[in-house]
C-alpha cells in the first residue's frame, strides 16, 4: 500500500513543511493542516493497493510507475526516479504504528548551512573534505525511538565521613566523623529515549538529546512526506536493559546529590529495583549523513527539532602536526622573551 | 697613580660606624686603630658597622652592598675591603661579612663560615668588642694566608659570572622549550577534542518532579577518630651556622664574597 499526497488544487506532490508544520504543495503553495486531517477522508490522500507478489511486497510509484526500492524497515522514502514522496502505509500498521512523532522543525536548507558551519568549525578538517560536494547527501530521517517510563525504588545504606584538620601545638590533627546514611527513594523517570534503529549509532543518538517533548504530536502519515522513515529494529523488551543501565546511573547520582555535605561516601548496602511502567513507540527527527573519508567512517547528525549537532569531522594529521610544531616554537619564543624582560 | 696618597687616604679614614651604639667610645677608638693598623699591614681596608635594621640576611646583605657603593672604601688601586655588619634589631639579630676587591678570595665562603662560627658564641654573650677584635684578627690572618688552590677554584666558580649566565641561559631555553611544547600540546589537544558533540542531558531532565522522590533521609552519627602528625618545622635558627653562599654583586656593580649568621 503506497500513500502519496496530491494537491487538491493542482494535483502536484505535497510534502511536509517545517515552517508551517503543514502539508504544502511544492508547486502552488496550497497548505493542508495535518492535525485536522482525517484518515478516512481520502479526498487528498491517494492510496494505491499494489499487487501482492507472493511474500515480497512490490511498491510502485504512482507518478512514474517505477518500482520503489526499499529496505525492509523503510516506511517512508522518495521515489528514486522521480523524487516523489512515498509512504508505505502497510508498514505503519498494527504494532508498527508509531504513537507519536516530533515533526521536523529544521529545514533542509538550515541543516545544510549547519553542516557547512560544522565543517569549518574545526581548524583541522582537511581542505579536500571541505571542498567535496557532500552536502547534497544530507538526509532527513525519522528515527524510531522507544520512550520509556521507568520507576526506580529501594533502600540504600552508605557510610559517609566528614573530615576536618586543624593545628594545635606541634601537631596537625585530622578528625574523621563517621555517619550511617539511610536513603529510601522512589524515582519516576519519564520518556527516557532509546534509539530502536539498527543503523543509527546509539552513542551518537544519545548525544542528540534532549528533544522537547512538548512538541510531540499524535502520529499521522503525512508528517513523513518527503522524509525517510524507518520502523524499529528492536522491540522495547530488547532495549530495556540498556535503558535500565542508564537510569540506574541517574539514580546513583540522585542519591549522591543527597550526600554532598560528606567528604566521602561508600555504599554498604543497595537494594534498588527498576521497573518498566510504559514504553511508547515514537519517531524523532534527525538530519544525518554518513561518509567515508580515507577508509574511516564518520557521521554527522543533527537534532531535527533543536538543531544540536553531533559528530566529528575528519582530522588532518598533517595539519595537526604542523600546527603543533609551529605553535610550540612560537610559544617557546614568547616564553623566552617574557623571561628576558622580567 | 699616586699610591702614597691613596694609602694615606684609605688608612686614616674612619673604620668603625657604631650606629647601634654597642661599643663605648674607648672601644670604638681602639677598634678603629686596630682596623687601620692591621689593614695597613695586609694592604686591605677593614670596616665595622653596627646598626638597627628591620630584616634578615637579605637585608643585611643589601645594607653592606649599598654601604660599599656609597662609601669610597678599598685599599689602594685594588679596592680591597672587608666589611662586617652587626644588626642589633631585637627581632633580627645577626651579622654579615662581605669582602670586595681583587683579593676577595682571601675571605671566601669557607673562611667566612669559619669566622661566623667562631664569632657567634662570643656575640651571644654580648661581648661585641671581643667578637669584633677576633674578626679583625682573623681577616688579618687570612689576608696573609694564600687560599689553597681548591679554595680559589671554588671562589672562581662562584664569581665567574659569564660562565654562570651561560649555563643559566641554556637552562632558561630548555625550560622555555618545555613550556612551549607542553602548552601547545594542551591547546592542540583541546582544539582536536573540541570538535564533537557532548551529552548534555542528565537524570534531572527525565525525572518526574511532581512527586516525592526521596522517601527517607536519615543520617546517624556513629563515631569520631582523630589522628595526629607532627609538624615539620621549617624555621631553623642558625646558631653559629653561617652560610658562605651569600656572595653577589652590589647595585653599584661590585662583586663580593659574603656570609653571615644570627645570634
Amino acid at each position: 500500500m503506497v500513500i502519496q499526497y496530491k494537491c487538491q488544487n493542482c494535483g502536484a506532490d505535497m510534502g511536509f513543511d517545517t515552517k508551517s508544520g503543514k502539508l504544502k504543495c511544492q508547486s502552488c503553495g496550497h497548505e493542508e493542516s495535518i492535525e485536522q486531517y482525517n484518515q478516512n477522508n481520502i479526498k487528498d490522500e491517494t492510496i494505491y493497493e499494489d499487487l501482492k507478489n507472493n511474500e515480497v511486497n512490490q511498491y510502485k510509484c504512482q507518478n512514474c510507475g517505477a518500482s520503489i526500492i526499499t529496505e525492509k524497515n523503510t516506511t517512508a522514502t522518495n521515489c528514486s526516479f522521480c523524487g516523489a514522496a512515498v509512504i508505505l502505509g502497510d508498514r505503519l500498521q498494527g504494532t508498527y504504528s508509531p504513537i507519536e512523532v516530533i515533526p521536523f522543525k529544521i529545514s533542509k536548507d538550515e541543516a545544510q548551512a549547519a553542516f557547512k558551519k560544522w565543517c569549518n568549525k574545526s581548524f583541522f578538517t582537511p581542505k579536500k573534505f571541505k571542498s567535496a560536494n557532500r552536502i547534497k547527501s544530507i538526509t532527513g530521517i525519522y528515527v524510531p525511538f522507544w520512550l520509556f517510563n521507568l520507576n526506580v525504588s529501594g533502600d540504600i545504606l552508605a557510610q559517609g565521613t566528614k573530615v576536618r584538620t586543624y593545628d594545635k601545638g606541634d601537631y596537625i590533627y585530622t578528625e574523621t566523623k563517621y555517619y550511617d546514611l539511610y536513603r529510601t527513594i522512589d524515582l519516576d523517570y519519564i520518556k527516557v529515549p532509546a534509539d530502536a534503529s539498527e543503523k543509527m549509532d546509539d552513542k551518537v543518538m544519545d548525544k542528540l538529546e534532549p528533544f522537547d517533548y512538548g512538541e510531540l504530536k499524535k502520529f499521522k502519515p503525512p508528517y513523513l512526506a518527503n522524509y525517510i522513515a524507518e520502523s524499529y529494529n528492536y522491540t522495547d523488551k530488547q532495549l530495556l536493559s540498556r535503558v535500565k543501565q542508564r537510569v540506574s546511573k541517574y539514580a546513583d547520582n540522585f542519591i549522591l546529590n543527597t550526600t554532598i555535605e560528606y567528604s566521602s561516601v561508600n555504599f554498604k548496602y543497595k537494594n534498588l529495583k527498576t521497573i518498566q511502567k510504559k514504553a511508547e513507540y515514537v519517531l524523532l527527527p534527525v538530519w544525518a549523513m554518513t561518509y567515508d573519508y580515507e577508509h574511516s567512517e564518520y557521521m554527522f547528525a543533527m537534532n531535527g527539532q533543536t538543531g544540536k549537532v553531533v559528530g566529528k569531522p575528519p582530522i588532518s594529521k598533517s595539519k595537526v602536526a604542523i600546527t603543533y610544531i609551529v605553535l610550540s616554537l612560537v610559544l617557546t619564543l614568547i616564553c623566552r622573551l617574557i623571561w628576558q624582560i622580567f | 697613580m699616586c699610591i702614597p696618597y691613596d694609602i694615606v687616604f684609605a688608612s686614616d679614614k674612619q673604620k668603625v660606624y657604631d650606629k647601634a651604639d654597642i661599643l663605648t667610645t674607648e672601644e670604638e677608638n681602639m677598634l678603629n686603630d686596630l682596623c687601620n693598623e692591621s689593614g695597613k699591614e695586609v694592604k686591605t681596608d677593614i670596616v665595622i658597622c653596627t646598626d638597627n635594621i628591620n630584616g634578615g640576611a637579605n637585608k643585611r646583605k643589601k645594607y653592606l652592598e649599598d654601604f660599599h657603593d656609597n662609601n669610597n672604601f678599598g685599599y689602594g688601586s685594588k679596592e680591597d675591603v672587608t666589611y662586617i655588619l652587626i644588626n642589633m634589631n631585637s627581632k633580627n639579630r645577626g651579622f654579615e661579612i662581605q669582602a670586595y676587591g681583587e683579593r676577595q678570595e682571601h675571605v671566601n665562603g669557607d673562611r667566612i663560615n669559619n669566622i661566623v662560627s667562631k664569632m657567634t658564641p662570643i656575640l651571644k654573650e654580648g661581648k661585641y668588642y671581643d667578637a669584633l677584635q677576633l674578626f679583625v684578627d682573623m681577616v688579618y690572618n687570612y689576608m696573609l694566608d694564600e687560599p689553597s688552590e681548591q679554595e680559589i677554584k671554588e671562589a672562581f666558580a662562584n664569581s665567574d659570572k659569564s660562565e654562570y649566565e651561560e649555563d643559566n641561559n641554556v637552562m632558561k631555553m630548555i625550560i622555555s622549550l618545555a613550556i612551549g611544547f607542553i602548552l601547545s600540546g594542551i591547546i592542540v589537544g583541546i582544539l582536536v577534542s573540541n570538535s564533537s558533540g557532548a551529552i548534555t542531558v542528565s537524570g534531572a531532565d527525565y525525572i518526574d518532579k511532581s512527586k516525592r522522590s526521596l522517601l527517607r533521609r536519615n543520617d546517624i552519627y556513629i563515631r569520631t577518630t582523630v589522628t595526629k602528625v607532627k609538624k615539620q618545622s621549617s624555621n631553623n635558627t642558625g646558631i653559629g651556622g653561617g652560610s658562605g653562599s651569600g656572595g653577589g654583586v652590589s647595585s653599584g656593580g661590585s662583586s663580593h664574597t659574603g656570609g653571615g649568621g644570627s645570634f
